[in-house]
Parts: C-alpha cells; sequence; structure tokens
C-alpha cells in the first residue's frame, strides 16, 4: 500500500516514547491500521464519507504550544477537563470537590476493553496520549455537570491529536457530560474514543458538541454498555468538521436497560457531517429510542445510518427509530438510512424516515403575519430540529444554542428553541 | 386606502385574475362573493404576496405605495392582513411565541417598542376568551390540532392582535358553527373603526347579516362582474350567480 500517511505514522509511533506496560496494545492497534489502511468508499460503513485523503498527508503529531485556542464560553459551576491537541491542559481544566469514591483522571489511559473495531480506532488507541478516566462509585450522583473539553489550537495545522476516555458508573450512580470538540481554521485531524459502562440502574446523560472548523477531521467512536435497569441518553450534536464523524454503538446487555440517542447534525458551507448508530438488543425488556434529525445547506453533506438489532431472546423489546432529513439549500444532500434487524419475538419496533424541505404554505403563514423570510425559515427549522434537542440538559442549553444561532439566520427567533 | 387598477394574474401561465378595479376606502367594508373557482382566494394571495402568482398587468396601490413590489412581511407590518381560507398547521411553533413575533414586528415597524411577555399574555388571553378559544391553545403549536372552526377563530384572534388597517377575511366564516359565527362576526365589528377597512370573501348572506357591509362585489371568470349594495348579497342569496355571470358572459 502506497501511503504517505502511514509511512509517518510508523515514525511517530515509534518516537511516541509510550510506556512500556502500553507498548503491546499500542502496537496492536497500529498493526490494525497498518494492515486495513485508511477507510475508503468501498467500505460499506465509509460509503459517504471519504477519508481517502489521509492517505497524502505526512501527519504529525500536533504539539502544544502557545498558539491560540478556540474561544470557549465557559458555564458556570461546571467541573471542566480541558484537552488541547489532545494534551489535558491543568490550567484552563476546573476541578472542584467531588464525593468520596470518585475516581476523575484526565491523563489515564488504561488498556482498551476491546480490541480496535476498524482502522480509525486503531490509530485512536495507538496514539491517544491522555484521556478522562472517571470512575463513580455504586449509588454517588455526580454533584454537578462535567465538561469535556477537546480543543484543536491554531497552529495545529498539519497536526492530528488523539485522547480516548473511559467512564465507568456503577449501580445506581449518575452523571451528566458535556463534550465539546473546538476548533479554530487548523487543517488538523483529531480522533476522540469514548468506551462508556454503564451498571445496573446507573443513569448517564451525555451532550456531545462536535463544532471545529471545515478544514479540521473529527473522527471519533463511543462504545457504551448498558446493565439492568441502566439509562443512556446521548445528545449527539454534529455541526462541523469535514468530515465530523462519530460512530455511537450501544448494547442494551441486561434487562431493562434503555438507551435515548437524540442524533443532530446540521451540514453547512462545506462541512460534511455523519453518524453511525448502532443500538443492539440483547436483554429481554430493554427500550431504545432515536431521534435523527439531519439538516444540510449549501453544500452541505449529511450522512446518518442508525442500525437497531434485536437479538434473539430479547424478548419485550421496545424500540423506536425516527430520523428526519431536511434540505435547506438546494446543492446540499442527506443520506439518510433506518434499519432494523430482529431476531425475537414479541418485540415492539418502529421505524421511519422522512426527507423534506421546509415548507412552503408554514413559510408564507409566518410571512403574511410580519415575520421576515429568515425569521419565519429559522422558527421552522427549529421546529424540525426540536425532538432531537428535548434532553439536552438545562445546564447546556444556551452553549448549544449558541452553536446553533451561528447557523441559523433569525437567530433572535430561536429564543425558545427546545 | 387600496386601489387595485386592471390587475391580471396567472398561475403556472394560466390566467386567473382578468383585468379587477377595486377601490377600498378608509372605513369600509366591501364583501366580495362569486362561485368556487371565480378567483376570489387568489386575490386574497396576490394582495398579500403569496409566492407563486405572475402578475402580468396592473397595479395595486396601499396607502400611496406599490403594495405590488413589497414582501409578504413588508406589506404585513404596513398593515395588511390575510385571513386565510385554509389556515396552516405549524406544528413545533407555538401560538404565543409567534404572535408574540408577529405584534413586535409590527409595533418594531411603527416605531413602538416591543411589548413586555406579560402584557403580551394578557392581550392574547382576552383575545382568545373573547373567541371562547381554549386558552391552553396559546402554547400549543399553530393551528395544530385545532378543528376547522377552531383555526377560523384563530385567524380572528390573531387579527384582533395586530389591528390592521385593511383585513381581508377569505371565507373566514366557512365552517363556522352559529355561535362561533357570532363570535367572529363581534370580533370583526370590535375593530370597525373610521381607519380600518375590510374585504369579507364569503359564499354566504348570514355572515353579513352581522357584518353590515358598504359595497358587495361579484367575482366570477377572474372579473368583478358586479357591485351593489347590500341588497345585492340578498338577491344572490336568493337566485344563485347564474343571472349575474350569464349576463356578463
Ligand atoms: N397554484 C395553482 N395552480 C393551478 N391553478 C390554480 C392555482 N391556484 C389557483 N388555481 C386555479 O385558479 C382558480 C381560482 O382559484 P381560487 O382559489 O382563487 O378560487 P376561489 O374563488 O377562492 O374559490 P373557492 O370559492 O372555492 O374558494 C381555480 O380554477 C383554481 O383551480
Ligand atoms: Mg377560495
Amino acid at each position: 500500500m502506497n501511503s504517505v500517511a502511514l509511512d509517518t505514522l510508523e515514525n511517530v509511533f515509534e518516537s511516541g516514547a509510550w510506556p512500556s506496560r502500553e507498548r503491546d496494545w499500542r502496537a496492536q492497534a497500529l498493526a490494525k491500521l497498518q494492515h486495513e489502511g485508511f477507510p475508503t468508499k468501498r467500505q460499506e460503513a465509509w460509503k459517504y464519507t471519504d477519508l481517502s485523503d489521509l492517505d497524502e498527508t505526512p501527519w504529525t503529531t500536533a504539539t502544544v504550544s502557545e498558539d491560540a485556542v478556540p474561544d470557549v464560553a465557559l458555564l458556570p459551576d461546571t467541573d471542566r477537563v480541558v484537552y488541547i491537541n489532545g494534551i489535558f491542559d491543568a490550567a484552563r481544566s476546573n476541578l472542584g470537590e467531588l464525593p468520596a469514591g470518585v475516581e476523575l483522571n484526565p491523563e489515564k489511559l488504561t488498556a482498551p476493553a476491546q480490541a480496535p473495531v476498524d482502522a480509525m480506532s486503531g490509530l485512536n488507541i495507538a496514539l491517544a496520549r491522555h484521556g478522562l478516566y472517571l470512575h463513580v462509585p455504586a449509588g454517588v450522583a455526580l454533584p454537578r455537570p462535567l465538561e469535556i473539553l477537546n480543543l484543536t489550537s491554531d497552529g495545529a495545522g498539519g497536526g492530528m491529536h488523539h485522547v480516548r476516555h473511559q467512564i465507568v458508573l456503577e449501580q445506581g450512580a449518575s452523571a451528566t457530560l458535556l463534550d465539546q470538540s473546538l476548533s479554530h481554521e487548523a487543517a488538523a485531524l483529531s480522533t476522540q474514543g469514548w468506551s462508556i459502562e454503564l451498571a445496573a440502574d446507573a443513569a448517564l446523560n451525555f451532550t456531545r458538541l462536535q463544532d471545529t472548523a471545515q478544514t479540521h477531521k473529527a473522527v471519533d467512536r463511543l462504545h457504551a454498555t448498558v446493565a439492568d435497569g441502566g439509562e443512556l441518553v446521548a445528545n449527539l450534536l454534529e455541526l462541523g468538521a469535514r468530515p465530523g464523524r462519530l460512530d455511537l454503538h450501544v448494547t442494551l446487555d441486561g434487562e431493562r436497560a434503555s438507551a435515548q440517542v437524540n442524533s443532530m447534525l446540521y451540514a453547512i458551507g462545506k462541512s460534511h457531517v455523519d453518524h453511525q448508530i448502532r443500538i443492539d438488543h440483547r436483554a429481554p425488556n430493554c427500550v431504545s429510542r432515536t431521534q435523527g434529525r439531519a439538516l444540510a445547506q449549501d453544500r452541505g453533506r449529511v450522512v446518518l445510518d442508525a442500525l437497531v438489532h434485536v437479538a434473539k431472546g430479547a424478548d419485550g423489546t421496545d424500540s423506536e427509530q425516527q430520523l428526519a432529513s431536511l434540505l435547506l439549500t438546494p446543492g446540499a444532500e442527506a443520506n439518510v438510512k433506518p434499519e432494523l434487524e430482529i431476531y425475537a419475538d414479541d418485540v415492539a419496533c418502529a421505524h421511519g424516515s422522512t426527507i423534506g424541505r421546509l415548507d412552503d404554505d408554514a413559510e408564507f403563514y409566518l410571512r403574511s403575519r410580519g415575520l421576515s423570510r429568515d425569521e419565519a425559515r429559522a422558527l421552522l427549522t427549529q421546529s424540525f430540529v426540536r425532538p432531537a434537542l428535548r434532553q439536552i440538559p438545562a445546564a447546556f442549553r444556551a452553549t448549544v444554542k449558541r452553536h446553533l444561532e451561528t447557523r441559523l439566520p433569525g437567530a433572535a427567533a430561536m429564543e425558545n428553541f427546545a | 386606502m387600496l386601489e387595485i387598477k386592471n390587475l391580471h394574474a396567472s398561475v403556472d401561465d394560466k390566467a386567473i385574475l382578468k383585468g379587477i378595479d377595486l377601490t377600498i376606502g378608509a372605513g369600509e367594508i366591501h364583501a366580495v362573493m362569486g362561485p368556487n373557482g371565480s378567483g376570489k382566494s387568489t386575490l386574497g394571495g396576490v394582495l398579500s404576496g403569496r409566492p407563486g402568482y405572475v402578475i402580468t398587468e396592473g397595479s395595486v396601490h396601499f396607502n400611496g405605495k406599490d403594495l405590488l413590489e413589497m414582501e409578504p412581511e413588508e406589506r404585513a407590518v404596513a398593515g395588511l392582513f390575510l385571513g386565510f381560507q385554509y389556515p396552516v398547521e405549524i406544528p413545533g411553533v407555538s401560538n404565543a411565541y409567534f404572535m408574540k413575533a408577529a405584534v413586535n414586528a409590527w409595533r418594531v415597524a411603527r416605531g413602538e417598542p416591543e411589548i413586555d411577555a406579560m402584557g403580551f399574555l394578557a392581550d392574547i388571553r382576552k383575545a382568545m376568551e373573547a373567541l371562547e378559544l381554549p386558552t391552553d391553545m396559546i402554547h400549543r403549536g399553530v393551528n395544530e390540532g385545532f378543528s376547522g372552526g377552531e383555526k377560523k377563530r384563530n385567524e380572528i384572534v390573531q387579527m384582533q392582535l395586530l389591528k390592521p388597517k385593511l383585513s381581508i377575511l377569505d371565507e373566514t366564516d366557512s365552517g363556522l358553527d352559529i355561535d362561533a359565527l357570532k363570535l367572529v362576526s363581534n370580533g370583526i365589528n370590535a375593530l370597525r373603526s373610521a381607519e380600518r377597512s375590510f374585504v369579507l370573501i364569503t359564499h354566504y348572506q348570514r355572515l353579513l347579516d352581522y357584518v353590515q357591509p358598504d359595497h358587495v362585489h361579484v367575482l366570477a371568470g377572474g372579473r368583478i362582474v358586479r357591485s351593489g349594495g347590500e341588497e345585492l348579497a340578498r338577491e344572490l342569496e336568493e337566485r344563485g350567480y347564474g343571472w349575474v355571470t350569464g349576463e356578463a358572459a
């Protein structure tokens, strides 16, 4: 295989000075990448998202310097862990006192729970230096929302960076997380890997907001397993990058586990955003809900694949999937695909997808009452995306709103956006 | 107030309005009647700026301004209101939010400050109560799940809040029960003043029993084929359209 990138990655890896106990699994992960090469459009999962130009870039590791990092409006009353170019930044982080027994370590990487599932997760596992390790013991609720900021600095062009997080909530524990990926104009590549384990009756509300520049490539993956009675809410907002890609794989592993996945994608300008969502029902009486809202305008492109797989024996499964896309201007593209695979009995599964444009009659009705065209369109767009925004925790609403406003003309209309 | 001269309009190259002349003075009420498909809603659409029509000839002036040059929202805030024959359902946009935005657009255009939230809520409650609409509808989606009659009443609520100079009500009386017709008529009469004008597009004499028009026009085949006073409506009710449209042909 002729790949500038793979050749240079070898050197990047060798110069990593990895602790010897990590070398084995890192080398294995790199081997996975070298063996498979970067994904190409010939692979089903990458049909619409092209990473082939990764091959041509002699990637280096982005380093931390004094150059500018994106502005972040800091939330009051949260704990905050900040990574800049993949490296923990203690000065910008903010960690208050946590309940006894909570372990929060922003620089701890453990051996991955499973071998990399594809080339890009191989890259992530091989090269991630830092990441959040969070362990919440049984019955403990994190007292404040926890923010994770994954920032790319201005000088990171041509560089790449990686972080890998591991979250464990023991029985009955709960937490609220906000993960934000932001960059300026740097042409960089970042990967983020998440491994989330929810024990019985644990509850996690996880919000992801990816709004990096259109010169940025963000290729992230999140795996979550949910045990009996556990509840995962995932709010996934994919707003920037080219591509901005997230593979989410949730396994409902114990009875009455539930997952609510709210995916909102908005491609504007030349950005390209892609969610690949898979929910596995592996135990009886689990519940899953997927709300997908995909918006595209200008030359933007959105891809949303959502699969619900109900394994043999997962009887009493209750699953709903609702995907919708909206093309705001000619030239934009959306590829939305709901999928359902059922191998169990007595299941209630509903799924559907729609593709549409803004309703001209509704737009005229609003304008006929004095709202400007922009306001009318913003209001209608807002009502379209709202079902995917309902479960964003109050603490993050202003942040999410600010990111949406920059894309929607007539932003004042977003006042009551959810 | 409104001056329509020789107005021709078409949709997809099909001529629908074929030379309308109509002048509406301040404080006047005009009823426009006519058979199905004669162009009444098209006239309302053209006046309010609904996209899709091509004006092939003629002019419309609204208080001296060239109406046809204005965007729909500019016409609105200049004081023109269209009560829709088929009000649109917009799930996910709340009535309250929508109407507050509309009221503020009109206020800003008049150089007034925006209304405060409490004042607005009091106004919309009052208007809804007057039309006997349940006030919890304030927070529902615009017309979402409203019955046909409720949608029509909601148009009048909107008119009450905006206080237009010229209201064109396209069959607002269709689909109303007898009590609702009275409420709607009261709503119109309550706004009547020497400065406000109305165009009532209707098929029924009954509305005109409650809201006395100054002029009645018959639109047929895209033209006004006859104009008269109140008595013309009664005559149409008795005799149908054949005698006027036949006369014109
Ligand atoms: N968008 C359109 N495309 C094609 N034809 C149209 C369109 N809009 C209106 N027309 C035609 O124009 C004519 C006039 O329609 P309009 O709705 O103005 O009638 P109307 O007088 O309001 O009728 P009604 O009493 O049934 O409400 C009809 O023949 C109608 O089919
Ligand atoms: Mg009509």
